[in-house]
């Protein structure tokens, strides 16, 4: 068999065996009486319920809303932050002291303070995703835009180029891989910062039904919101990995 | 050459001295290169040759007098080509810099990239990354770059040191039939003696920092590559040799 078919049979046969033990254990009434794990047949209907209603898409959409826009306004300003703090050092140290203490809080613990200041609205969980995706990137986009290998710097120098096009064609280009790296980091946290913020203060969602299955204890429904979730993100990944790779084809081997 | 006394300078060097935390790099280096010169400073590894290059195109600090006619260019040691952009953008951001244009993607300088990749018969590579090219490539588009913007100084510096043997003398054979129809004054650096006699006009050693002065080469041009294996030539490799040994082998 060719490599390539091998590299995603396996992992296919692999969540076939999980999801084949799962229903196997269900069946037997291994789960019910041991465990509080939901059988597979008790998530499926609470799936199926979930979609007919068409109440997953509201969710789903509800849930994207908060999350594109957000990692869109934190991965613009924390690059934009970053490549001026990297390149000028009399800025960087006025508000870095700031950037830096915020940054060392973990995230998920300013949430609940966000929400009182900002209040519960959908600008809000906006602000508080972006915050999220804000400071991966910005740190990433600071330490690029500061560390432009110098030899790139002498080739702007001997071709006379301007300031500005000395940004555009040697800091920005050389920054882009970093930026693009505290994205991928900044995509994940704002999962976690949407789940939080909807959890707390929010009637649409897919973390606004995790935390209504918390309430009635409904583990299937808990074991439907985690997939969804959890594909959510992994395939808002996939994507970004996959396009980044089709628009920046220079950056995976800038240095072979 | 008797036309050399009315050709102007391109090139003034009086005393120039570079030193690095109380070392001295280079030690009052003097130099007259006349336009479309080609002169070839050769030197051992760590003689200084990159950082003369350097202070003549005024990216180090130095002391000294260094006088540059019109615009100058440098070809690096490393090809440092841009890896964002593709070989096409390489050569037309060289043509922007002078005119005030906002990017390389105005047409004088894809119209000039177009004629350079036609003229080295490297069209095919246009649409290509610099790290799908091959050294020989690489450098040769990094000349093309060089030149975009037609300079009236070319600083090489050894642009061939990381080629094979056979690659390497053609590119020096190409490089003398480019240079024929794209006259500009060339230093040439290189720590390979044959190297320097067949490329140059003329001739100076560096060695440790202090520049001796440059002796004409006396082969007429257009160069045969045949050249390399009369004695005459074999002759002039030994003295130049010698001189770079600081005149050991000869004593
Ligand atoms: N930035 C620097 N700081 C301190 N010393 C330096 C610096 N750059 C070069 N030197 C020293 O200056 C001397 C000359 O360096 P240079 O790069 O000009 O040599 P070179 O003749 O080009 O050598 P090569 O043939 O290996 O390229 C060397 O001894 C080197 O260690
Ligand atoms: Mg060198």
């Amino acid at each position: 068999m060719k490599r390539s078919a091998l590299s995603w049979l396996v992992p296919v046969l692999s969540l076939l065996v999980l999801v084949g033990a799962w229903y196997t254990a269900g069946q037997l009434g291994v789960l019910s009486d041991r465990s509080d794990i939901p059988p597979l047949a008790a998530v499926c209907s609470a799936a199926r319920k979930w979609f007919q209603n068409g109440r997953f898409y509201e969710d789903l959409f509800a849930s994207l809303q908060r999350v594109i826009p957000g990692i869109l306004l934190g991965a613009i300003g924390g690059a934009v932050v970053g490549v001026v703090t990297g390149r000028a050092r009399l800025v960087y140290l006025f508000v870095g002291p700031v950037l830096h203490i915020w940054r060392a809080l973990p995230a998920v613990a300013t949430v609940p303070f966000l929400l009182i200041v900002f209040g519960v609205s959908e600008a809000s969980k906006i602000t508080i995703v972006a915050l999220g995706v804000f400071f991966p990137v910005w740190i990433a986009a600071h330490e690029g835009a500061g560390h432009v290998d110098p030899k790139y710097l002498e080739v702007a120098r001997d071709l006379e180029f301007t300031p500005i096009q000395t940004y555009r064609r040697i800091i920005l280009p050389a920054t882009t891989p970093f930026i693009v790296a505290g994205m991928r980091t900044g995509i994940a946290i704002a999962y976690i910062m949407v789940f939080i913020g909807e959890w707390i203060g929010a009637s649409r969602g897919l973390g606004y039904q995790l935390s209504v299955a918390h309430v009635v204890s409904s583990t299937e429904h808990m074991v439907v919101g985690l997939a969804a979730l959890g594909s959510l993100a992994f395939l808002t990944d996939a994507i970004y990995r996959t396009a980044i790779r089709a628009l920046l084809p220079w950056m995976d081997e800038r240095n072979a | 050459m008797p036309e050399e006394s009315n050709r102007a300078l391109a090139i003034h060097l009086e005393g120039v001295t570079v030193s690095y935390g109380g070392v001295e790099i280079l030690r009052s280096v003097s130099l007259d290169v006349l336009e479309g010169q080609l002169v070839a400073i050769v030197g051992k590894s760590g003689s200084g040759k990159t950082t003369l290059l350097k202070a003549i195109n005024k990216l180090l600090h130095c002391s000294g007098t260094v006088d540059v006619e019109g615009r100058a260019r440098m070809v690096f040691q490393e090809d440092r080509l841009l890896p964002w952009f593709k070989v096409r953008s390489n050569i037309a951001i060289a043509m922007s810099g002078q005119r005030g244009a906002t990017n390389g993607q105005t047409s004088v300088g894809r119209e000039r990239a177009a004629e350079l990749l036609s003229e080295f018969g490297m069209s095919n590579l246009a649409d290509r990354y610099p790290h799908q090219l091959s050294g020989g490539e690489r450098q040769r588009v990094a000349i093309a770059r060089a030149f975009a913007a037609r300079p009236d100084v070319v600083l090489m510096d050894e642009p061939f040191g990381a080629l094979d043997v056979l690659t390497r003398e053609s590119m020096q054979e190409w490089l003398l039939a480019f240079w024929r129809h794209h006259r500009a004054a060339i230093v040439f650096v290189t720590h390979d003696v044959e190297e320097g006699l067949v490329l140059a006009d003329r001739l100076a050693v560096l060695r440790d920092g202090e520049l001796l002065t440059p002796t004409v080469v006396p082969f007429d041009r257009p160069r045969d590559p045949a050249l390399r294996f009369s004695g005459a030539f074999l002759t002039a490799r030994q003295e130049v040799r010698s001189m770079l040994a600081g005149g050991r082998d000869s004593a």
